[in-house]
């Protein structure tokens, strides 16, 4: 752009090559060919100026109208929402009858802005939209629908009002997108999208085969040049990347049954803890939607030193009387907040939904390889409810996870529901307006703490899709919204799913084939210190009895020593 | 200027005979060709956009364009006919350019690939890049061709991939054995040539596409080609430069006016005759006609075609079991089944009741049917599962969109079906059926009204379906409204397993549940032979039995054990001498397919269900399940399981 303006008034591109300035710009001017040659450029630029305010100014509200007396009905339900300062244009289809629509923003200094919308698709320009926001910030917005009823002529709709927060949200976020509910999960990729527009990029793909399966990208507090993924089948192993350096480590080591899954990195940005898991499940026939209903049969936590390259975990959240995963550090790197289960045999469907997980927490020392006992945050399998994916705000003062009514894989289960603990007090609430009568999962917190975002397949109970939603000071999550896009009738024909949504404050600077040749490296093997022996072929803990029977013994006595966590579970439901 | 004007009579008479050609005999190919992902086509920019970010993409988008076209067999011969042409025209214009005006040479190619390929990415490659090269090689100055030659490269490769190789060489093979230019003009702009087509698929391989090497290199052609391919390659590549090569006198003595025509109509009846053997499947032939027959619900005309003994020689293959799937689907749709199955052959046992075949890759393809049979059936759930897991792995069709579609609908899962019914909108020639999906999506009352049988029927104990066919058939016959069809598929699965004779006979009981007043012949049959088995007194069965039954059960016992009942070639494979008996006895049948550990797991389920009878049964199969299996360790997906009487 300022190439063009250079162009039209004679300034030199760049202001260090000795031609620019003021007196330089006058020799120009009074040079006659150039002065010709801008008094050209001059009309041009008046002409394309005039054009550009009359298109701005945009169609004419019409002066007669009938009001109704109830939102406009919209696709998607962009209405009444908290907004970031910095979030894409909000994009939407009028759902109305009507032969003619016309949109009207008014920010907060009373400035507005017209647009017709053909076919009801109501498409924003960027540029405006940011202005819009920019002058909206911590004020409202208010937008105007109306529609042309053919002779019930011109019918406006109640007045939106949304409210532009001071807080923005991160820049970016990182996706995996895959197709739901499959036996065998086909990923399509790992995407980059903006949020403050719509530009996505693609990270990492199966480069036509070459990659079977790659999850779990996690970032180091939102940095977006700082994170590691995993990659399974072909070419696996657990790949980190730091600022450009990129490393591929097999977290499958020693007694390891499977490499690290579910992970979060330690305030340090050393230490990772991580999750090993398995999955069973089952499609269940009568069940009115095709879904997988999956749980975590087996899970055990570990924490890996990314310096040291090597593994360490406790015996109290490694063996097989219970599956620990959702793994995740609290702000100050003292605990590790996760949930667990107990294991089970699963013989039948109806030993899917007897597994159910309580929150917990365990303090890790990470220098000192020191481990607490395992202590319960919110007991709720005794109630008949699961927890999942905890996630501790920045700040540190509230937790958001996942509650459901069964098992610990809460994305195809439609009882799911986006829970806020206050860490100091110890209460939780229902985040009832973020919440819907459809899966919610996967919390994520923005870097500032002021957002959050969720997956939720509430638009046709199968596709994930990103949700934002604003959390006051007191902990309230208020109205979430969708992702915008900048078609609209997107969203009635997207069948896949958004999977592992994390917000980086920018963009990830790595070009997809640095991702592809770092996936491609050898795997550099772990080493592991401290975990028990897993039997290779039935990978059940080799110690397990004499740690039932430490534990058991602890459990009488009512001693810490064994196992703190089943006793306090147990005198609960007592 | 005659010659030309013949010249154009003769691709006027190619194309007809190509159009006659793909309009009758291999018309089954344009029917099995509509079914496939390669036909799907979207007139929406997602769907275009989908196919830019690899090379050749814009081949296999403008491929799928055309194919849609294949919904009509009449149109789709056109397709094929002109597609043919247009590309003998374009190598009729390049022999032309090398001084050759004989017929037979531009269009042998076209021959083979008219009838080996049809209107596949390969034909449309091998067009894309003689038109390229045509166009090129009509520019006057060979500065400027070379200049458009270098510069439309880069697209060409974007848009046909590996096909741009073919350009490159016959532009490169024709410019350096020009007169025109001078020897280092000649040796010049081809090595820059290649230099640059050496250079795309790196570059497109490490900063453009996310593909891996092999696809910047090859991609979209079929990778290895058949020896042939290779043939008509390499002929391709040197038809510009016919003129000036050393076979040139052959290309004359071709050529000659006073034998040319016959000479050359001889050599290219001759040509395409031996493809035509080459190619014909009477097997496919056979498929499409039942196919036919069962998309337009022709029950009766379906057991008429197999009475006539059509599929009868092709039991072996994939076709085999899409054979016995149709009749088998015919008998049950008339009310047959379990009364006169063993009178078809049923080569392929459970895996072509249900369509379930060894190779993941057939069974994909073919879930459609699957999906079909489970609609029919109500369990909707298993029927979405075909269709997406087939969506999922090869791409959507027509068929599995409208399935998703149908299953969220029956669901009542709105806002899903919405969504597929939206894709069905954007198609050209199913907007009807999207029309009609979306009026039961905006008027929910008439859903409700029109899909209440439906959902009646929907399963009602928990199975899981990932369990197999078995659990699914399982599920549906325990439900709480008695499903007919789905009893009978139930117990038809049973008697072919052979294995599972007590599930079958002890499901019999069930008969009189779904209208039945007595046992049917097979049933009857199976009864005699599980009481026979066992030791037991056949007094009691017999009572159940017609006379014809017990007869010709009689017939079997007198039979000595080695020898094959009446000695026909069918019974071997599974075509039977009309009874249950002789399939248990004689046949040798795939044996059936269920996931690992599954009839355990079915067996728990209804022990936790406190079914005993099925509990007991399920456990017996279980274990000769993994007793078979031990025993044919290494082919467990196509080991024989021939009946062995205790």
């Amino acid at each position: 752009m300022s190439r063009i303006w250079s162009n039209l008034f004679g300034e030199p591109t760049h202001p260090a090559s000795g031609a620019g300035g003021p007196a330089a710009r006058v020799r120009l001017m009074t040079h006659p060919v150039a002065s010709r040659r801008q008094m050209r450029s001059a009309v041009r630029v008046t002409v394309i100026g005039l054009w550009g305010l009359v298109a701005c100014a945009g169609p004419e509200i019409p002066s007669q109208v009938r009001t109704v007396d109830r939102p406009p009905a919209l696709s998607p339900d962009y209405v009444d929402l908290i907004i970031p300062p910095n979030i894409a244009p909000l994009n939407f289809h009028i759902r109305e009858a009507g032969t003619e629509f016309v949109v009207r923003y008014t920010d907060a200094h009373g400035r507005e802005v017209r647009q017709r919308c053909p076919n009801g698709d109501c498409r924003m320009n960027v540029g405006a939209w940011r202005r819009l926001l920019a002058r909206s910030r911590g004020g409202v917005l208010l937008v105007d629908v109306y529609a042309h009823e053919g002779d019930l002529g011109w019918v406006r709709f109640r007045r939106i009002t949304h409210k532009v927060a001071v807080d923005s949200i991160d820049a970016y976020i990182v996706y995996r997108l895959l197709t739901p509910n499959r036996q065998v999960a086909t990923i399509k990729g790992v995407y980059q999208r903006s949020l403050e527009g719509f530009a996505r990029q693609r990270l990492i793909s199966e480069r036509d085969g070459t990659f079977q399966c790659f999850n779990c990208h996690t970032f180091y507090r939102h940095d977006p040049s700082r994170f590691f993924f995993h990659v399974r089948g072909a070419h696996a192993g657990t790949v980190f990347i730091n600022h450009g350096k990129t490393r591929k480590v097999d977290t499958r080591a020693g007694t390891m049954y499977r490499p690290i899954a579910y992970a979060a990195w330690h305030p340090d940005g050393r230490h990772i803890a991580g999750t090993l898991n398995e999955f069973a499940g089952c499609f269940p026939a009568t069940e009115r939607r095709y879904f997988s209903h999956t749980v975590e049969k087996r899970g055990d936590l570990v924490v890996y030193d990314l310096d040291a390259n090597r593994i360490t975990t406790d015996a109290s959240v490694f063996g097989d009387d219970f599956v620990e995963t959702h793994p995740c550090w609290s702000p100050d790197g003292y605990w590790i907040y996760f949930v667990r289960s107990r294991e089970q045999a699963l013989i039948t469907h109806c030993d899917l939904d007897s597994f159910r997980a309580d929150l917990m927490r365990i303090h890790c020392d990470v220098e000192r390889n020191q481990w607490g006992p395992p202590e319960t945050v919110l007991a709720c399998a005794a109630q008949g409810r699961s927890a999942a994916f905890p996630r501790p705000s920045p700040d540190g003062r509230f937790l958001a996870f996942i509650l459901s009514s069964r098992g610990t894989y809460p994305i195809t289960e439609p009882s799911s529901q986006l829970c806020l603990m206050n860490l100091g007090t110890g209460a939780w609430v229902l985040a009832d307006s973020a919440n819907s009568a459809f899966s919610e999962s996967y919390p994520r917190w923005s870097a500032n703490g002021r957002w959050m975002s969720f997956l939720s397949n509430r638009g046709d109970a199968r596709s994930a899709l990103p949700y934002f939603a604003y959390v006051d000071r007191c902990g309230t999550v208020h109205r979430p919204f969708v992702l915008p896009q900048h078609d609209p009738s997107w969203f009635t024909e997207f069948t896949d799913s958004y999977n592992t949504v994390e917000l980086v404050r920018g963009r990830v600077p790595l070009s997809e084939y640095a991702l592809f040749r770092a996936m491609r490296k050898d795997a550099v093997p772990a080493s592991i210190q401290g975990a028990p022996q897993v039997d290779a072929v039935t990978q059940a803990t080799i110690r397990r009895r004499s740690e039932r029977r430490a534990m058991d013994e602890g459990d009488r006595q009512g001693h810490p020593s064994g196992n703190p966590g089943v006793a306090k579970i147990r005198n609960r439901r007592h | 200027m005659a010659g030309r004007r013949a010249q154009w009579g003769a691709l006027l008479l190619f194309a007809a005979a190509a159009w006659l050609v793909y309009d009758q005999l291999l018309a089954y190919r344009i029917a099995l060709q509509y079914q496939t992902p390669a036909a799907f086509f979207l007139f929406t920019r997602s769907f275009l956009l989908q196919w830019l970010d690899h090379p050749g993409g814009l081949l296999l988008y403008v491929g799928r364009f055309l194919r849609q076209f294949f919904h009509f067999i009449w149109a789709g011969a056109l397709v094929v006919g002109l597609m043919s042409t247009v590309l003998g025209a374009v190598l009729v214009f390049l022999a032309r350019r090398a001084g050759n005006r004989s017929l037979l040479l531009p269009l042998l190619p076209c021959v083979y690939l008219l009838i080996i390929h049809a209107a596949s990415t390969t034909v449309l490659g091998v067009l894309m890049a003689a038109a390229f090269l045509a166009a090129c090689m009509a520019l006057r100055g060979a500065a400027i061709r070379h200049l458009v030659a270098c510069l439309i490269l880069p697209l060409l490769y974007w848009s046909i991939g590996a096909f741009a190789w073919l350009f490159v060489l016959s532009l490169c093979l024709s410019e350096a054995r020009s007169e025109s230019v001078g020897w280092r003009h000649r040796l010049a702009f081809p090595l820059i040539l290649v230099l640059e087509a050496l250079l795309l698929p790196p570059i497109a391989y490490r900063w453009l596409f996310p593909i891996s090497w092999h696809t910047a290199w090859l991609a979209p052609m079929r990778w290895p080609p058949v020896p042939l391919d290779w043939v008509l390659f390499a002929y391709l590549a040197v038809l510009p430069v016919w003129g000036t090569l050393p076979v040139v006198p052959l290309s004359r003595w071709l050529g000659a006016p006073r034998r040319s025509a016959v000479l050359q109509a001889g050599i290219l009846l001759c040509a395409t005759a031996v493809l035509l053997a080459q190619a014909y499947s009477p097997g496919l032939r056979i498929v499409a006609r039942y196919d036919r027959l069962y998309h337009a619900q022709r029950w009766e005309a379906i057991l008429t075609l197999a009475n006539s003994g059509a599929g009868a020689t092709t039991t072996a293959g994939v076709e085999g079991a899409m054979v016995q799937f149709f009749v088998d689907h015919a008998l049950c749709r008339t009310g047959r089944l379990l009364d006169s199955m063993f009178q078809y052959p049923q080569p392929w046992g459970t895996r072509g009741l249900v369509l379930d075949l060894p190779s993941y890759a057939d069974d994909v393809r073919l879930a459609e049917y699957t999906s079909d049979l489970f609609y029919t059936l109500e369990h909707i759930n298993a029927a979405y599962r075909c269709a997406y897991d087939q969506c999922v792995v090869q791409g959507r069709t027509y068929a599995n969109v409208l399935r998703l579609a149908q299953c969220s609908l029956v669901n009542g899962d709105d806002a899903l079906a919405a969504k597929y019914v939206t894709v069905l909108e954007h198609t050209l020639f199913h907007r009807d059926q999207a029309q009609r999906l979306r009026r039961l999506l905006t008027d929910p009352q008439r859903a409700a009204r029109e899909l209440s049988a439906q959902r009646r029927l929907l399963p009602t104990v928990e199975l899981d379906v990932g369990l197999g066919n078995l659990g699914a058939l399982l599920a549906l016959a325990r439900g709480r409204v008695p499903n007919r069809m789905a009893m009978e598929y139930l117990i038809a699965w049973c008697l072919l397993d052979k294995q599972a004779l007590p599930l079958a006979v002890d499901e019999m009981l069930a008969l009189r549940r779904v209208g039945y007043t007595q046992l049917p012949v097979h049933c009857q049959e199976a009864l005699l032979l599980w009481c026979w088995a066992r030791g037991t007194s056949l007094k009691r069965a017999r009572k159940l039995c017609a006379p014809g039954v017990l007869r010709s059960f009689d017939r079997f016992l007198r039979q000595p054990d080695a020898a094959a009942p009446s000695a026909t070639e069918g019974s071997s494979a599974g075509g039977g001498a009309g009874t249950y008996m002789d399939y248990y006895a004689y046949s040798m049948v795939p044996a059936s397919y269920v996931p690992a550990h599954g009839f355990q797991r079915l067996a728990d389920e209804f022990l936790a269900r406190a079914d005993t009878v099925a509990f007991r049964d399920l456990l017996v199969q279980a274990r000769l399940h993994r007793r078979s299996r031990a025993r044919n360790r290494g082919h467990p997906q196509r080991s024989a399981a021939t009946g062995s009487l205790p």
